[in-house]
């Protein structure tokens, strides 16, 4: 009924007609070129950018909703499958052939393009014991990397803290130890809990927004802007804004908007310069993910010192008409997949990216009749130059008795892949960030 | 459990509630704090439990003390001789002006779903039962249902009418309903709950998000079992419906398919019997965990966002020992002393609807529906589309409402609140722009090729494919049908612009937002630190640091103000609309 188009499209419609105070950002404040941007500063003495660890991009992509892992990876010609499967199941002769025992689902064939020029790499049956089959219970031990207990931080969001100690300059009291806002951006109109650190917090914008239109009446709006700015401590250093507000209730929420406000300003109007002056060298779908993905290759492909990107499809919880959405939900996934990477690698940052997928559960090997209900592991896609391409881990066998309680077991532990990334891609300490140490998979080409 | 049963429960529930309201809660507390209630207490009141009040109406509550503006929220009732705060209105029920058919999922069933959120924020805008409205937002976040899933408009008026029925009505029999909601069953799968082939998804849901809590007194083995129990219990259309004007009883209804319904013993939290869809709810209802589930939820909805055990007890226990009555539990919670506290005030970051029904009430201006649909279209970019929460869990709230993104937007939409403009200046969406939006779905986006709007016609009519492709993968037949579909949503394009028309023209923004009138005690010749002071009192309601108030003083310019004269009164709109564009105003 409402498609993500038509949101986006009447998004972009109300900036450009709708008031649009804070389109047009003033310059930078002072204390924020004054702050301890440990990686911008970087930036500026380095501004190659190569063969420093902060070189490197991570994109994640998140499948929300569960995605259906055996569809999409076929165990081709496997009896226990089509058993399982009998409207739903892939045959062998319809899949698009990895290897003898694997291939994609037919609407993969972008992925399946990717995997033949050795830029993708596939997990099989990703992820942890004692699985948990509830969407938001399942969601956050992904996103916390915490299966034990209930976690309050996001993984990357933990990275985001102890990537680059400097402190965040918006924050009136200036002790909380965090890397700068633009460390890492989601795509989203909710901030990922993957990204939320325990000081961090991504900056998070939807896609047209950050993309934005032009005003009418600049010279008022500035004006107005920079009223606004004021009332929202844009223009007090921080050491003023500390003496500003008397301790009261609530001032905690108070700073944080006002800190809110602020980095939106800022970054909106940078990502729209961004998205306004680089030019894609592919070709993209026509789908949310696909403008998504346009816009972070643009972002990539800029001087921003981003680390991580982050986006997200939903829409995967196929409990009834599988056979008519898993499909348009796979090829918009492998279409959009596709394009970023070729883009990149026309742009010459595909060496200096990887993009990671996941959801929260595979789903369950029987057919519901229509669907298929929460599962378990799951395949889990890389891709980039730096990816070993290929099939990793290990397919467990499909035979009833070999299940658990109806599902696929897992056979790699995620954690060990975010292990690895943290370690071998983004050079940061890995156990500290995990709180524990897992051993490594053989994900990424030797560097 | 059968309907009539059910209400006696809640009639002996409601009994039992007034007599513990009486002996326990008042004479406990009417001391303690009736005597430090504050005007400051009033209007927190009324943010949290309402929509907010003009400084007359938080005159009027705190004129009631504690206890009575708190008994005057959840019965509509006033001790005699005391003013009611809040005039009485008429509200209209909600009617749909065009005939539609939710199979095809059209314009005409586009523009209803927006009269039906238009109408709600209507509601929540004008009552003068706010904790009603509050607590049929409260039912929509907590029991989850969401158009793209559900797919009827019908159906999800049917229930919000239920949850306004039992906004503040009785959880377990609310609970009953909803499992007999056809919004629900759909929502949820249940539909697809069949024997032999069950279906988790409503099962797992009742447990972890309805009622317990998530692993909280059940475990994964009680979740199949569950299911067992609730096979067969489907939702029916009946025939034709959808039919013009037709909101209430044509939309549908809940059957319960015996054929479908697994009657084999389950076992269910270690009882084992042959238990029916009711029978759950029974169950789970006689655990431990909803009171201090549902406690637990309102506190955080009303009060702050960590409540202690220690503040969630005593509403858990007026829930249980008021037969799960929703009043004597607010009542709890409302007169709590922790209620009034630093940990509850000004720790509430304003939800969009909060945010967009409290400024139009403080704003004092009649409502207009173009005005009110770009709110509701305002509403949705802000991150809470009505009937569309982001999933089954509800919205999360608290600082995710303010993210980058929606900061820009939620300050754009203030400051045409405040200036007249909301709606003058919003041209496809709400009901502001004479129909054209309702194209977009043809119209060629900015920038797109004609080949994308071709790919977004089609793929905007979900539904509609499934069904094309469901009953028949004959191409020629396929072709007929999609050509079918597509001259009814041309004709009900053509209608739904004709309906538009119709609606009343807004007033220029100079009539709308008029200062003279929220700032009448001022005088006609204020000085801007009086009118600055004014409005802070009456839209912020705390008080500001000092450079701001100079900021907002140096907004209103130089000149004498003079209010009622054009000139001066667009000054004072533009500072209220940086006023409610500051951090101070997201909060409550």
């Amino acid at each position: 009924m409402f498609t993500a188009n038509d949101i986006l499209f009447s998004r972009r419609l109300f900036l450009n007609r709708g008031v649009q105070l804070l389109s047009l950002a003033g310059t930078l404040p002072l204390f924020l070129d004054r702050g301890a941007h440990c990686l911008a500063s970087d930036f500026a003495t380095n501004p190659a950018g190569a063969g420093r660890p902060d070189d490197h991009v991570l994109v994640v992509l998140q499948l929300a909703g569960g995605n259906d892992g055996l569809n999409t990876v076929i165990p081709l010609g496997s009896d226990d499958y089509l058993k399982a499967r009998p409207t739903l199941g892939v045959k062998k002769s319809a899949a698009l052939r990895l290897n003898d025992n694997f291939g994609l689902h037919p609407s993969c064939s972008g992925l399946k393009h990717l995997y033949d020029a050795g830029d993708l790499a596939i997990v099989h049956a990703v992820g942890y014991p004692n699985a948990n089959r509830s969407h938001f219970r399942a969601t956050d031990i992904w996103t916390t990397a915490q299966p034990e207990r209930h976690g309050t931080s996001g993984w990357l969001g933990r990275y985001c803290d102890s990537a680059c100690a400097g402190e965040d300059p918006g924050h009136a009291t200036g002790a909380k130890k965090t890397a700068p806002v633009e460390t890492a951006i989601a795509l989203d109109v909710e901030p990922p809990p993957a990204l939320q650190g325990v000081n961090y917090i991504p900056l998070t914008f939807a896609p047209a927004n950050a993309q934005g239109g032009k005003g009418r009446d600049r010279a008022g709006q500035q004006m107005a802007g920079d009223l606004v700015a004021k009332l929202n401590g844009a223009a007090t250093p921080p050491d003023m804004m500390q003496s500003r507000h008397a301790p009261s209730a609530g001032a905690a929420e108070t700073e944080f908007i006002q800190r809110t406000a602020l980095n939106a300003r800022i970054y909106a109007d940078k990502i729209r310069n961004i998205s306004a002056t680089i030019e894609n060298k592919a070709s993209y779908p026509q789908t949310q993910l696909g403008r998504d993905f346009k816009l972070i290759a643009q972002l990539i492909a800029s001087n921003l010192p981003t680390r991580v990107y982050y986006v997200k499809l939903g829409g995967f919880d196929t409990h009834a008409n599988q056979l008519q959405n898993h499909p348009r939900l796979l090829e918009e996934v492998s279409g959009g997949i596709a394009a970023f990477i070729d883009d990149l690698k026309q742009l010459g940052h595909l060496n200096r990216t990887t993009l990671m997928t996941f959801s929260e559960f595979g789903r369950r090997v029987h057919e519901n009749g229509s669907g298929t209900d929460h599962g378990e592991a799951a395949p889990m896609f890389l891709a980039g130059g730096a990816v070993k391409a290929g099939l990793h881990g290990v397919f467990p066998s499909l035979a009833p008795e070999k299940l658990n309680r109806g599902d696929v077991p897992f056979t790699t532990d995620f954690r060990r892949v975010y292990a690895t990334l943290l370690n071998q891609w983004m050079g940061a300490d890995d156990q500290k960030i995990m709180g524990g140490k897992f051993d490594s998979v053989e994900l990424l080409k030797a560097s | 459990m059968n309907k009539q049963s059910i209400q006696r429960d809640g009639r002996r529930g409601a009994v039992a509630a007034i007599l513990l309201a009486f002996a326990i809660i008042c004479p406990i507390t009417a001391y303690a704090t009736e005597a430090q209630w504050s005007r400051d207490d009033a209007a927190h009141l009324l943010r949290r439990a309402g929509f907010g009040g003009t400084p007359t109406q938080i005159e009027a509550m705190h004129a009631l003390g504690r206890d009575g503006a708190v008994d005057y929220l959840i019965t509509g009732t006033l001790p005699s001789g005391s003013e009611a705060p809040f005039a009485h209105v008429e509200l209209p029920p909600l009617t749909f002006s065009l005939e539609f058919d939710s199979r095809v999922q059209g314009p005409a069933a586009l523009y209803s779903l927006q009269q039906m959120k238009v109408w709600w924020l209507d509601r929540m805008v004008r009552t003068d039962r706010p904790l009603e409205e509050k607590m049929t937002l409260f039912w929509h976040g907590l029991f989850t249902s969401g158009i793209r899933e559900v797919r009827s408009v019908e159906w999800l008026a049917n229930q919000n009418a239920l949850f306004h029925r039992e906004a503040i009505g009785n959880y377990k029999r609310l609970t009953h309903e909803i499992i007999h909601d056809p919004a629900m069953l759909k929502y949820l799968n249940n539909d697809e709950n069949l024997k032999g082939r069950p279906n988790e998804n409503l099962a797992r849901e009742l447990l972890e998000l309805f009622t317990m809590g998530e692993g909280n007194g059940y475990t994964e083995k009680d979740i199949p079992e569950v299911a067992r129990a609730l096979t067969g219990m489907t939702g029916r259309r009946y025939k034709g419906f959808g039919r013009q004007g037709k909101s209430d009883a044509s939309g549908g209804h809940a059957e319960f398919v015996q054929r479908f319904h697994d009657d084999e013993p389950k076992t269910i939290f270690g009882k084992t019997g042959d238990y029916k869809p009711d029978d759950v709810v029974d169950l789970i209802f006689d655990q431990p965990q909803p009171s201090g589930y549902l406690a637990k939820r309102l506190w955080q909805f009303f009060g702050n966002p960590s409540p202690s055990d220690d503040e969630i007890a005593p509403v858990a226990e007026a829930l249980r020992s008021g037969n799960w009555d929703l009043a004597p539990a607010l009542r709890a919670l409302f007169t709590s002393p922790a209620f009034y506290g630093d940990r509850s005030k000004w720790v509430v970051i304003k939800s969009p609807v909060e945010l967009e029904a409290s400024t139009l009430r403080l704003l004092e201006e009649p409502s207009q529906p173009r005005m009110l649909g770009a709110g509701v279209f305002a509403m949705n970019q802000l991150g809470q589309q009505l009937f569309e929460p982001p999933n089954v869990k509800g919205w999360p709230g608290g600082e995710h409402w303010m993210t980058s993104s929606a900061v820009f937007l939620r300050y754009n939409v203030a400051f045409a609140m405040a200036n007249g403009m909301l709606g003058q200046n919003f041209g496809r969406f709400g009901f502001g722009g004479g129909g054209k939006g309702l194209k977009a779905a043809k119209a060629t986006p900015k920038g797109a090729a004609p080949a994308e709007a071709a790919k977004t016609d089609t793929a905007a009519v979900p539904a509609t494919q499934e069904s094309v492709k469901g009953k028949n993968g004959d191409t020629a037949t396929v072709d007929a049908r999609r050509e079918r579909i597509k001259a009814i949503r041309q004709e009900e394009a053509e209608k739904v612009r004709e309906e538009i028309t119709k609606l009343p023209p807004l007033p220029s923004p100079g009539q709308m937002v008029l200062p003279s009138k929220l700032f009448a005690a001022l005088g006609n010749d204020p000085t801007p630190g009086q009118i600055v002071d004014a409005a802070i009192a009456r839209f912020v309601q705390q008080p500001m640091p000092a450079d701001k108030k100079a900021t907002l003083a140096e907004a209103l310019g130089a000149g004498p103000l003079k209010l009622g004269e054009p000139e001066s009164d667009g000054r004072v709109r533009k500072m209220i609309g940086l006023l409610l564009s500051t951090p101070e105003y997201q909060v409550e």
